[in-house]
């Protein structure tokens, strides 16, 4: 099930919430509700992976659970170390395999294994709590308290990656507290942000984006498209990840309880290092806990510094998908962060235009990577985006030129969603009418949009 | 962020305001979008004059598909939708329905069939118009376009239809319908399924018309080929045969191959003209194992393709050349000849 699907706002949610208020006054109810929400959320899927679900949150409650008693650092090793089995096995079996057998110069037959949806992301919240008990944290906690920290629907899928010290302390709090309404009203007003960021501006530039991509495989674009698709794809996976993370966020804050931000106007970075402080926080900081840090981090030389970051991006990188485009994309990140962090030592300090222009253009090369099936039709796109294919043209419908305006003025210089839902928002009527009317044409919008009319436009 | 007591209230007002606003709404619109029933198909909408106004006709046509009111149908692409049922009747007999769909896929122009014979089990007659969608090779066809094909229509439970009303198109249809109903807009499509997508042929520009037809090469299908062509293996012949083996006995089957402007046509004995001429061999295989069916062939060099002011491009000719053809197709029915085709089958 999506955030941004009829049947979530219009039944899931309702119904859900209104359960979850029903039962606030008992913990025990009101936390069962959400965890049986939760795998309802998640069997709607694929119902086969619920027992994938549960018996990886059993397996590292009982980690957790042994961990409490014996106080042996090998348990959560133990513990890391089926999450990443299990992570391996279904994310990049057959990437290693084809790896494998390509430099053996055998055939092979991929597995086509099913990737459970979200495991990513709930395979890494577990990492960080095993790793956290290791390091001395001594929280033990009881299982539906774990239960509801690896299953809660909102940031099950895609995040924000929470961590459990800043989550299950919350689940304490009787939600009907003093900022119901508020947390309701906020919470509200930051999903259908959300959503309309994810089906007005991403949806759109998918459009535009998809077909000049799936061209580049075929034959080589001019300038003026692939600077297009780079741009319409730049914008789409920002509004569509960080539209996905405030619909997770807004939800959460409905059941009142406060997840972390994710996105703080990455768009607006003067450094790779600042873009990485503001593009999916939760996994930068992930990346920077349990890896860069064990590392070595910046307590050692520059150069095994600069090894370590590259390291740690290239990780982060695969972590994204099973493909060595996604590979190199981080490493990509990694040696540009390196180059960045030598910079501000040594280098003169760039104007802020020239600094956020060469960023962009930075971050947008990598995105086609990041896109494109394979490094032959990046290869392709950047050739172009070079000019190597003829300056061209390219035409675009109304709704495609709104939404890379809109799209890159509110990337660019508006408020963040968060700012504004979180911080900006006052409760008046004139505002609550407009958000409602707002949610109303997103879920028809959400049903089904207009199609473009097949015109013989010859005749 | 307030957690005092007294200023939750402003916001207890401002999530139940928006709360409200966003069902109201929501109800609002649902509530009329079934009531006006914008494709006359759901099970429970108050009587009304209703006509089809959805531009894609996938969703207008499997209503005319069930309505009693024909008793033959025309099914193909958007190079069969300018052949009239006004002209095709008094030539059958009949009682025509033109279900042909722009850039329709051989599924889905099997799937508006079914709806028309599982609701006409007394069917008189049935034309098929030919095109490169129904000779493609290898072991699949393409099933659906870019263009939205609502399933539920075309099966038989149409109560599904009550939560496929929660759309922009819905919404879109219901309006254009609702303003046809109180008579402030006035009906564009045809009530026989006939509606003229090309401009009026006062208006035909023969220059501009023959700079779209130099743009067009010839038109080979798509698909796997390996070895003689009796080896290929074209995957929608089966769908062929099951239409023709659901109609009635009795009945008439009418295929025929549409007329391509003479640049689409591909030489003989060229690779391209292969592929032409082994689905023509497979299509009349079909024909001969069903009675009553008839195969013309008006892909040919004839009176008809060689003439350029014939077309408005490639695949679209003029109204005059619609009404030709149907003529003609009465005449091969009769056993007559002409230079415009070609009987395939009976030989």
């Amino acid at each position: 099930m999506l955030f941004n699907s009829q049947f979530f706002i219009c039944v899931f949610l309702p119904v859900v919430l209104g359960l979850y208020y029903a039962f606030a006054a008992n913990r025990v109810a009101r936390q069962t509700v959400v965890v049986l929400a939760s795998l309802g959320f998640y069997g709607w899927w694929d119902i086969r992976f619920v027992p994938l679900l549960m018996g990886l949150t059993l397996a590292n409650w009982l980690f957790a659970q042994w961990f409490g008693r014996t106080r042996a650092s090998w348990v959560p090793l133990l513990g890391v170390a089926l999450n990443l089995a299990v992570l391996g096995l279904f994310k990049y079996a057959d990437f290693l395999r084809g790896t494998a057998f390509g430099l053996a110069g055998s055939d092979w037959q991929p597995w086509h294994l099913i990737l459970p949806l979200g495991i990513s992301f709930f395979v890494f919240q577990k990492i960080s709590y095993l790793m956290d008990l290791r390091r001395g944290d001594r929280h033990i906690y009881g299982f539906l308290d774990f239960c509801m920290f690896v299953s809660f629907f909102p940031q099950l899928i895609a995040g924000p990656l929470v961590r459990h010290n800043e989550i299950i302390h919350q689940f304490r709090e009787d939600p009907r507290g003093p900022a119901m309404w508020e947390n309701l009203g906020r919470g509200f007003v930051l999903f259908i942000l959300g959503v309309a960021k994810k089906v007005l501006i991403a949806d759109t530039l998918a459009l535009l984006a998809d077909p000049l991509f799936s061209k580049a495989t075929g034959s080589p674009l001019s300038l003026a498209e692939s600077w297009t698709a780079a741009g319409a794809y730049t914008l789409q996976i920002y509004f569509d990840f960080s539209g996905y993370s405030d619909m997770a966020i807004g939800l959460g804050m409905m059941f009142g309880l406060r997840l972390p931000i994710n996105f703080d106007a990455p768009y607006r970075s003067l450094s790779v290092r600042d873009f990485w402080r503001r593009w999916h926080m939760t996994l930068s900081r992930f990346l920077r806990d349990y890896l860069y840090i064990p590392l070595g981090g910046s307590r050692c030389g520059p150069i095994r510094q600069a090894v370590n970051v590259v390291l740690t991006m290239l990780l982060g990188g695969l972590w994204h998908g099973a493909n060595w485009t996604f590979v190199v994309w981080g490493g990509l990140h990694g040696a540009a962060l390196a180059v960045n962090h030598v910079w501000e030592q040594r280098g003169p300090r760039l104007p802020s235009p020239i600094a956020w222009a060469l960023t962009m253009v930075f971050v947008m090369a990598c995105w086609v990577l990041f896109r494109a099936p394979d490094f032959t039709a990046a290869g392709s796109v950047l050739a172009s985006m070079a000019g190597g294919h003829g300056i061209g043209h390219i035409a675009l419908d109304r709704d495609s030129q709104r939404a890379l305006v809109l799209g890159a003025l509110i990337a660019v210089a508006g408020p963040t969603s968060h700012a504004f839902a979180l911080t900006r928002l006052r409760p008046s009527p004139w505002l609550a009418v407009p958000s409602g009317i707002g949610l109303a044409y997103l879920v028809l919008l959400i049903g089904g949009r207009l199609p473009n009319v097949f015109i013989y436009f010859q005749f | 962020m307030s957690s005092s007591i007294s200023s939750s209230d402003p916001w207890r007002r401002f999530f139940r305001l928006a709360a409200v606003t966003a069902a109201v709404g929501l109800g609002l619109v649902y509530a009329f979008v079934v009531l006006v029933d914008p494709y006359d198909t759901l099970p429970l909408s108050p009587p009304a004059h209703r006509v089809p106004v959805a531009s894609n006709q996938r969703f207008s046509y499997p209503t005319l598909a069930r309505s009693p009111r024909f008793d033959s149908a025309l099914i193909g692409t958007s190079s069969s939708r300018l052949l009239r049922p006004d002209v095709l009747n008094p030539l059958f007999g009949a009682r025509f329905v033109n279900l042909a769909m722009n850039d329709a896929t051989v599924y889905e122009q099997s799937q508006i069939f079914g709806v028309f014979a599982r609701a006409h089990p007394a069917a008189k007659t049935l034309m098929v118009g030919l095109d490169y969608r129904w000779c493609v090779t290898g072991p699949d066809f393409q099933k659906l376009t870019f263009r939205t094909f609502p399933e539920w229509m075309y099966r038989d439970n149409l109560w599904v239809g009550y939560r496929e009303m929660f759309n922009q198109y819905a919404i879109q249809s219901a309006g254009q319908l609702f303003g046809i109903l109180i008579g402030m807009k006035k009906p564009d499509q045809g009530l026989d399924g006939y509606t003229s997508f090309v401009p009026p042929d006062a208006t035909y520009d023969a220059a501009r018309a023959l700079a779209h037809l130099q743009d067009t090469g010839q038109a080979i299908p798509v698909g796997e080929r390996a070895g003689p062509p009796t080896s290929w293996m074209y995957p929608t012949m089966p769908v062929l045969r099951d239409m023709l083996h659901a109609m009635p006995p009795g009945s008439r089957k009418l295929l025929f191959f549409i007329p391509y402007n003479h640049r689409l046509l591909t030489p003989a004995g060229s690779p391209g003209a292969e592929v032409w001429d082994e689905c023509r061999r497979r299509v009349v295989a079909e024909a001969k194992a069903v009675p009553n069916t008839l195969v013309v062939d008006f892909m040919r060099l004839s009176p008809i393709t060689r003439q350029d002011e014939n077309y408005w491009d490639g695949i679209h000719y003029r109204t005059g050349i619609a009404d030709r053809l149907a003529n003609d197709m009465a005449a091969a029915l009769r056993g007559e000849t002409s230079d415009d085709y070609r009987v395939l089958w009976p030989e």
